[in-house]
This record gives structure tokens, C-alpha cells and sequence, in this order.
């Protein structure tokens, strides 16, 4: 029997080496301290009493005693705190030094036994029972301890019990009873011990080495280790912030993965190296530290570790904020755009606002007076001035309905053939006629081996011109402009280029890139003189751009400027502008019409006598219809329509327009577009659905003021035959009626 | 040990006047007590050491009594107007002046407050300590009062008025530390290189605490 029982101890014993050893392997947790002391103090316990087991004589069993109660005097103490900081109970440090320190009392209370009956009133050596054994008689504070024991032992079971219920989880549900049970477990040892049911044999190491044991399977497979502090290690070797943990000497100690890769010297670097040699702004003190490498910006921070009042460590932070520092910048930069952009439009309305009341006072004003004028002289010349105020007019809405084109990508080209040296001859002498008498020379030097005849945008490619040469002499006071002109041609396609010199005020370096942008003139505050709405040289580039050319501008601040452009226009016939003669650069005269190298034939002559022809036709038997919802428009149509014998009838909606037709058989109905109920798509539509056998053939014409891209292919699909712009001109007017009746 | 004190006191006091602060006098005491008042009046901290009320009496009595028996405290403002106030504790701590401390409104606080305030000022005491023992120790540079008008919040003052004694604590290698209960204040504590380091809540208490240090 008492092999048998040996043998039991001897596994138990085995079991406790066990289980020590397998919470040494396990990972470091806050919580695993206690539990190796548990374990620990546990496997003390039984190898005592294994000792005390195989003593022959009093003094081996009390020696062995000895041995038990370093194991035992300490192991309630241990599971205690081990379940506190198990369940993140705080365990205020006094309570702990009392436990440690009642440990040791009772410990020295045995190891000094044989001199005094505190804790063993009595003990003898006793050979009855299952074996020889010592016999000992319990003192006080024998029981003491015993109920100190039970009572940590019960508390701990009961915290594992009150989690039970707690827990969501069932797993941890499973284990919080599970440890509650195995916490029993030593009580019910101590209950056999006291009654003595084994003769001799003290079952209550092994049943606390059984607890051990079972607890160590609970808790290692339960993951004891503490989630939060493998949380944190996987954070720091994770975070995307880079880490540097320092001694307090600011010597390396460890780095996380982003801070290697910052500083690729820290794979290499050896534990207690000076960081300072990574020349980095570590240890500046207080707050963020920026940092410039490769490139790439850093703000480094770095914080103090503190333990009794000194420092003992630092942990710096390098954060990446490259692409942060990018936004913002940019953020900035676009900001400032916005703002310029903001200031310039702001500028651009006032601007534009006086440009506009200047031409409208003058009608506003000479129509006034004309209501008050008898003579008819005067008031031809005040008409005059009202019809070249309009006219300023439409070309500030022109320049504005452009750059709304270019800015929302509408603006496109109309190519069609043209006669260059008609183009340079009317583009020179509306320049010649714009310098007027101001003491200013206007040279021209243009080759004359450029074909004369090109296909291209005319109308375009003048608006450029007439930009460059306009701005040459609105800034030119006195001194002279010059316009050269050369071509190279590949016989097929030109490279024109185009050069304007001028001695005007010239431009500021800081304010060059400013010229091409809408909406801006520079030095606003010296050129408030200077008429235009800014918008010339901007819609002059897009115009270039779109034609595939470039622009350049030169200028030296108070002695002139040169603004030069190059575009591609394709060659119709190789014929050059003037053969036989020199290349020359002339002086125009004033006041008097410039012919480029003499005056020779025009193509445009021809179409000058077409429009003479069709202003002057007349149409006494046409039946016309004007249909407008605004009276002025239709006034002002009748009134041109008078000019060539017409009456025209009028309708003032789409729907009257319907009844009219519906009555008469018209030859030309000119449809305003934009009216109200019924627009003139529309109404043209349902004329030409109407049963009666005119409306199917007749001419319809539709004036509008909406001159974007597209709207010409809406009409034609709508049935209608062609359109004329608003406002209406005479000469094209003359030109529908031609084509129409 | 008390001179060496005094001398670290001085060095931080001429830090403060050669950022351009107000050194509070100590014939101003009173009136620092009630600006600091009427900024606390919204502390969630305060409030529920009060009872769940702000009194304004109490809290007066709490930092009169602290500043009287400390000597190694400093009170300085922005400017003579107080738009932002703080009171430091040097490193050292000399200890409490017992019959200073009850004659100042320690006295006040143990009759008027009654059991309850002087349970809260302990658990919290107990709290507090333990924090700031776990950070640095307890030898550190104490932010024992903060704060800002409230109209005045957001305008860099918590630079201003705490930067100068962080970069001189750091210098020194000492610690600074303090305790705020909301974010604001961690916000303005950042702005002086405060960090957090520690969090949790005063027992019996629904205040977030944060333990922050330089």
C-alpha cells in the first residue's frame, strides 16, 4: 500500500515539475507571475512531501516540514493575486506585503518549531497507519493559517463563480467555471487531511498539485496570455509610425519595422549605439521636430520615460507627413489661384462694367438728344456715333461670349478659303486708321513670297491680328509699331509667322505669365487709362493653341515689347503675294489706304460688288412674315425689310405665327427663336406638318441671338433653311433675302 | 534640500518672465481664486469632488489652502488681465505646511464640505497619487491648476503660458505632469508637448482622467 501510495506522489510530483515548466514556456503576461509562483509553490509543496514521506526519523519528517512551507506558507498568496490580475482586479500593494509578509511569519513559525508550540503543540514519530509518519498536535495558529488559506482560496472561487455569470462568451463562461471548480480543489484535500480517512497519508499536496496541474491545462489553453499585451507588441511592430526606443543616454535600443525603413541604419545598428549619429532631430526637446530625408518630411517626437523621478528611457516617433505637406501645398498653391482668379474676375466686372456705360451713355445720350434735334445733319452724325457705340458693344459680348466658348471648350474654327493679301491689307489699314494722328510710325515688312491664297479660319486668325496690333498701339504713346510677316511653305501647308514690335511701355518680368490669363491687365492701377476687357491675348492663345501654334512675347519694361505668334494655314494655290519684287519694310502713310506692294486685283472686290448688288435689290412683290415676341425686334426687322420694298406682315407668339401661314402662303418667314409658350423649333415644326401645300415650301429663316455650336444643325432639323445672327446686319440680311426670294 | 528647491522655483519663475508672463503676486491670491472659480465652474472633476454641484466656495478653499501651504508653488498669468492662469508645484514637493494648509480653508473644507467631500478629496487624493507615482515618481513639475477664459479658448494660449516651463523641466531632465478630464484640455495640453499617458477613472466617479506628461 505504501508503494502505491509513493508511486501517487511521485506522479504528483512529476505533474508539478510538468506544469512549472510548461508556464515558464509560456509567453511573458502580466498575469503569468502569479501563476508561476502558484505552479512554483505548488511543486515545492509535494516534493516536501515526498520528502517528508521517505523520512526515517522526527528530525528528516520535521526538516521536510520545513521544505513544504516554502512552498506552502506562499501558495494561497500566489493563486490570489494570480486570480485579481486574471480578472483586472486592482490588488492595492499594502494587502500584497501583508500577504507576503504572513507568508513568511508562518514559514519562520515551522522552521523554528522544535523550539517553541506555536504553530505544533506537539509531534511524535508513530510507525501505526500505512506507514511510519509523523504525528503532529495543531496549535492556534495552525488554524490560523489554515483558515487564512481557505478564506483566499473561497474568494478566489467565488470571483471565478461571479464571472461566470458575466461572461457573453461561452468559452469564457466554460473557463471561468472550470477555474472555479479546480479552486475548490485544495479545500476538499484539507477536509480529507483533517478527517485522516488515509492513516498517515496527507492527500492535500497532491490534490493542490492536481490543482495546478488542471488549472495550467485551463488557463495555457485558454490563452492565458494577456490579448492586450500581445496587442500592443503586434501594434508597435506594426504601426505605420515609426518607433525608436532609447536608453536615457539616448543610446538605440529597439525599432519598430517603419522606423527601419526610415532609417535603413537601425538594421545594422547594435544595441547601445548613440542615436544621435543617425543626425536626426531626436532629442531637440519638447514638441514636434521637422525632418527632411530623401525627400520625404518627418515630424519627429519624442517623449520621456519616467520611473522614480528620472528619466530612464525616451520613445521617438517619426511620423511621415510627405504626402500631407504635398496636399497642403497644394492646397495652397490652388488657394492662391482661386483667390487671384476671384480677384481678377472682381476686377473684370468692374471693367467690364465701365466698358459697357461707356458705349451706352453715348446711345442713351444721343438718342436723347436726337429726340430733340430738328436737323437732320445733326442728327445723322448723332445716329452715326449711337450705330459705332452699338457696334463697341457687340464686340465686348463677342470678346465675353468667346472666352464663356474657350472656357467651356466650345470655342472651334471655321475654316474657309481666303486671300491673305486682302487679309494683311484690311488688317494694316483698320490699324493705320486706329493710330490716327498720334506721333507714331507704323512699319510693315511682310515677304512677299507668301501664297496669297490660304484655307483657314479668316475671321479667327484677324481676331488675333487685330488683337496684337490693337495692343500694340493702345499701349504705344509715341515711337512706332512695327508688324512683320514671313511664311514658309512646304506647298501645302504655310507656317505663318507673325511678329508685333512695338516702342510702347513694355511689361514687367513678374507679369508676363499674367498676360495670357482671362480676365487680367496687368499693372491695373498705372494702365487704368488703357480701354479693353482683358480678355484679348487670352482668347487670342486659345485661338493660337487651336490652331496649332504658338505664341511668344518679349519686352523690356519702358522700352517696348514684342509679341510674336506662328500658325498653320493650309496652301491653295502656290501663287505669292507679289512676285517679281524685293522684300521691303514700308512705312504707312497715314490717313491714306495701304496696298501691299501695289494694288492689284482682289478676290473680295468681287464679292464687295455681290454686296453691293443685294443691298441694293429690291422685292416689292415678296410676301414676308415676321415673327419676334419682343416689338422693338420687329420694329427694327420691318424697318430693314422697308429698305428693300418690303411689308412684311408680323406675328408676335409661335402660335399666331401658325394662324398667319395657315391663311397665306408666305415666301420667307423669319422665326425669332427664343419666345415664350411656343419657341420657334417648334413652331417652324408644326408649320411645316400643316396640310396646306405652301408650308412645306417655304422658306423659313430664323434669327437668333444663340450663336453657340450646334444650334444651326437644330434649326435644319427642325425645317428650317438657314439663320441670321442677332443683332442683324444689313449686308446679311441683304444676302438671305437674295438667297431666299 | 528646501534651498535647492527655492532655486529651481527662481530658474522657473525667470523662465516665465523672459516669455513675457505675469508672475501673480501674492497680495493677488484672491483674485486668482476667484478667476480660477469662475473658469472651473464647468469641470466635470470639480463638480462631482463638490457632490455633483459646482461650489464655488469649496473649490476656492481646495486650491487656497494647496497654494498657501506649498512652497514650492508658482501662479502666473498671461497678463494683469488672467485670460489664462497656471499654477505649477515644483519638483522636490517640500511637503505641506499642516497648520498653513488648515488655516487657509483646510479647516473650511472639513466643516463645511462634511464627510463626503473629504471621502472624494481622498479616494481622489489616493487615485491621483498613484497615477503621477507610476508616471514619473513623483519628482516632477506639477500643473496643479490650468485654465483659460472661455472666450479666449483656441487662441495658442496653452502654448504660450506652458511651453516655456516643459522646454525648462526638460532641460533640467525632470518631469512635468498634470491631469485633465476632457479633450479639450488634452487638446491645449498637447500644444505644450503634454502627452497621455495613463486613463482611467476616479473611483465611484463617472470623470475620465487622463494622466498626461512632458
Amino acid at each position: 500500500m505504501f508503494n502505491i501510495l509513493l508511486i501517487f506522489q511521485i506522479i504528483c510530483a512529476a505533474m508539478a515539475a510538468l506544469s512549472v515548466g510548461r508556464v515558464l514556456s509560456m509567453r511573458n503576461s502580466i498575469s503569468s507571475r502569479y501563476l508561476i509562483m502558484t505552479v512554483l509553490c505548488s511543486a515545492i509543496y509535494t516534493f516536501g512531501y515526498l520528502q517528508e514521506m521517505i523520512s526515517t526519523t522526527k528530525e528528516m519528517a520535521m526538516a521536510s516540514f520545513a521544505f513544504e512551507y516554502v512552498g506552502l506558507a506562499f501558495l494561497a498568496t500566489g493563486y490570489f493575486l494570480f486570480t485579481c490580475e486574471y480578472l483586472y482586479i486592482r490588488v492595492n500593494s499594502a494587502v500584497k506585503w501583508v500577504m507576503f509578509l504572513f507568508g513568511i511569519f508562518i514559514l519562520t513559525l515551522v522552521m523554528s518549531a522544535p523550539y517553541h508550540h506555536l504553530y505544533y503543540a506537539d509531534y511524535y514519530y508513530t510507525t501505526e497507519g500505512l506507514f511510519p509518519h509523523i504525528v503532529t498536535k495543531k496549535a492556534p495558529l495552525y488554524w490560523l493559517f489554515l483558515l487564512f488559506e481557505s478564506t483566499f482560496l473561497f474568494v478566489c472561487a467565488f470571483l471565478f463563480a461571479s464571472r461566470i455569470s458575466v461572461s457573453r462568451e461561452k468559452r469564457v463562461k466554460r473557463r471561468m467555471f472550470l477555474l472555479f471548480f479546480e479552486s475548490l480543489i485544495p479545500i476538499g484535500g484539507t477536509i480529507l487531511n483533517l478527517t485522516g480517512i488515509f492513516k498517515g497519508f496527507e492527500v492535500a499536496s497532491s490534490m493542490v498539485t492536481i490543482m495546478a496541474t488542471l488549472m495550467t491545462i485551463t488557463i495555457t489553453n485558454g490563452k492565458l496570455v494577456d490579448v492586450r499585451a500581445t496587442a500592443y507588441t503586434n501594434l508597435y511592430r506594426n504601426l505605420g509610425t515609426g518607433i525608436i526606443i532609447a536608453d536615457s543616454l539616448g543610446n538605440y535600443l529597439d525599432s519598430n519595422l517603419a522606423a527601419k525603413m526610415t532609417f535603413p541604419e537601425l538594421h545594422e545598428m547594435k544595441v547601445g549605439t548613440d542615436l544621435r549619429e543617425l543626425k536626426a532631430p531626436f532629442f531637440e526637446g519638447v514638441g514636434e521636430h521637422y525632418f527632411e530625408k530623401d525627400g520625404s518630411y518627418y515630424v519627429i517626437t519624442c517623449m520621456r520615460l519616467f520611473e522614480r523621478g528620472s528619466n530612464i528611457g525616451y520613445i521617438i516617433s517619426a511620423n511621415d507627413v510627405t504626402e500631407m505637406r504635398e496636399r497642403v501645398e497644394e492646397m495652397r498653391v490652388l488657394k492662391e489661384e482661386a483667390d487671384i482668379a476671384n480677384e481678377a474676375k472682381s476686377r473684370f466686372l468692374a471693367n467690364m462694367s465701365h466698358e459697357i456705360r461707356t458705349p451706352l451713355n453715348a446711345i442713351i445720350g444721343m438718342s436723347e438728344l436726337s429726340e430733340k434735334e430738328e436737323s437732320q445733319e445733326v442728327i445723322r452724325d448723332y445716329i452715326g456715333q449711337i450705330k459705332s457705340a452699338g457696334k463697341v458693344l457687340v464686340d465686348i459680348v463677342t470678346d465675353v461670349l468667346d472666352i464663356s466658348k474657350a472656357e467651356s471648350g466650345k470655342l472651334d474654327l471655321n475654316p474657309t478659303e481666303y486671300d491673305l493679301w486682302e487679309f494683311l491689307n484690311s488688317v494694316i489699314n483698320i490699324t493705320n486708321m486706329r493710330i490716327g494722328d498720334r506721333p507714331i510710325e507704323f512699319f510693315v515688312d511682310i515677304d512677299p513670297a507668301i501664297p496669297r491664297k490660304l484655307y483657314g479660319d479668316d475671321v479667327r486668325l484677324r481676331q488675333i491680328f487685330m488683337n496684337f496690333l490693337g495692343n500694340a498701339e493702345k499701349y504705344t504713346t509715341s515711337g512706332f509699331i512695327k508688324l512683320t510677316v514671313d511664311g514658309e511653305s512646304d506647298g501645302q501647308t504655310l507656317n505663318l509667322k507673325v511678329s508685333v514690335e512695338d516702342s510702347g511701355r513694355g511689361i514687367k518680368e513678374e507679369d508676363m505669365d499674367k498676360l495670357f490669363k482671362p480676365f487680367s491687365q496687368v499693372d491695373a492701377a498705372k494702365n487704368r487709362g488703357i480701354t479693353g476687357t482683358g480678355l484679348g491675348l487670352n482668347i487670342s492663345a486659345r485661338l493660337i493653341d487651336l490652331m496649332q501654334g504658338s505664341y511668344s512675347v518679349k519686352s523690356t519694361y519702358g522700352v517696348g515689347s514684342t509679341f510674336s505668334f506662328e500658325v498653320k494655314e493650309e496652301v491653295i494655290a502656290l501663287a505669292p503675294l507679289a512676285s517679281g519684287v524685293k522684300r521691303e519694310t514700308v512705312k504707312v502713310t497715314k490717313y491714306a489706304s495701304f496696298y501691299l506692294y501695289g494694288k492689284r486685283d482682289s478676290l473680295v472686290e468681287k464679292g464687295e460688288e455681290e454686296k453691293k448688288e443685294a443691298i441694293e435689290k429690291k422685292y416689292p412683290d415678296a410676301k414676308v412674315l415676321v415673327v419676334d415676341d419682343n416689338k422693338v425686334n420687329v420694329k427694327v426687322l420691318c424697318a430693314f425689310l422697308k429698305r428693300f420694298d418690303i411689308d412684311p406682315d408680323t406675328a408676335l407668339s409661335g402660335e399666331a405665327a401658325i394662324e398667319a401661314v395657315e391663311n397665306k402662303d408666305y415666301d420667307l418667314v423669319l422665326m425669332d427663336h427664343m419666345m415664350p409658350g411656343m419657341d420657334g423649333i417648334e413652331a417652324t415644326k408644326r408649320i411645316r406638318a400643316l396640310g396646306n401645300p405652301w408650308c412645306k415650301s417655304m422658306k423659313i429663316v430664323a434669327c437668333t441671338a444663340n450663336v453657340l455650336k450646334g444650334i444651326e444643325e437644330e434649326f435644319k432639323a427642325a425645317g428650317m433653311d438657314g439663320f441670321l445672327p442677332k443683332p442683324i446686319q444689313m449686308d446679311s440680311l441683304a444676302k438671305q433675302l437674295m438667297r431666299s426670294l | 534640500m528646501a534651498v535647492k528647491n527655492l532655486k529651481s522655483v527662481d530658474e522657473a519663475k525667470k523662465v516665465i518672465r523672459e516669455a513675457g508672463l505675469y508672475i501673480v503676486k501674492e497680495s493677488d491670491y484672491e483674485r486668482i481664486l476667484n478667476v480660477a472659480a469662475d473658469y472651473y465652474e464647468e469641470d466635470a472633476l470639480v463638480t462631482w469632488l463638490c457632490g455633483g454641484k459646482f461650489k464655488r466656495e469649496i473649490f476656492m478653499n481646495i486650491v487656497r489652502a494647496a497654494i498657501y501651504s506649498m512652497p514650492d508653488t508658482f501662479i502666473y498669468a498671461d497678463s494683469e488681465d488672467f485670460n489664462a492662469l497656471a499654477i505649477w508645484i515644483a519638483p522636490g514637493f517640500g511637503g505641506v505646511n499642516i497648520p498653513v494648509y488648515f488655516k487657509n480653508g483646510g479647516y473650511d473644507l472639513l466643516k463645511k464640505g462634511g464627510i463626503g467631500l473629504i471621502f472624494r478629496l481622498f479616494i481622489y487624493n489616493m487615485y491621483s497619487g498613484g497615477l503621477r507615482k507610476r508616471q514619473t515618481g513623483g519628482k516632477d513639475w506639477y500643473l496643479f491648476v490650468y485654465t483659460v477664459r472661455t472666450i479666449s479658448k483656441g487662441l495658442g494660449y496653452g502654448e504660450r503660458m506652458l511651453k516655456p516651463i516643459t522646454e525648462f523641466a526638460w532641460k533640467r531632465g525632470e518631469a512635468c505632469y498634470s491631469e485633465v478630464n476632457n479633450d479639450i484640455g488634452i487638446a491645449i495640453m498637447k500644444q505644450a508637448g503634454f502627452q497621455v499617458r495613463e486613463q482611467g477613472k476616479v473611483l465611484g466617479s463617472n470623470v475620465n482622467h487622463y494622466g498626461m506628461i512632458v
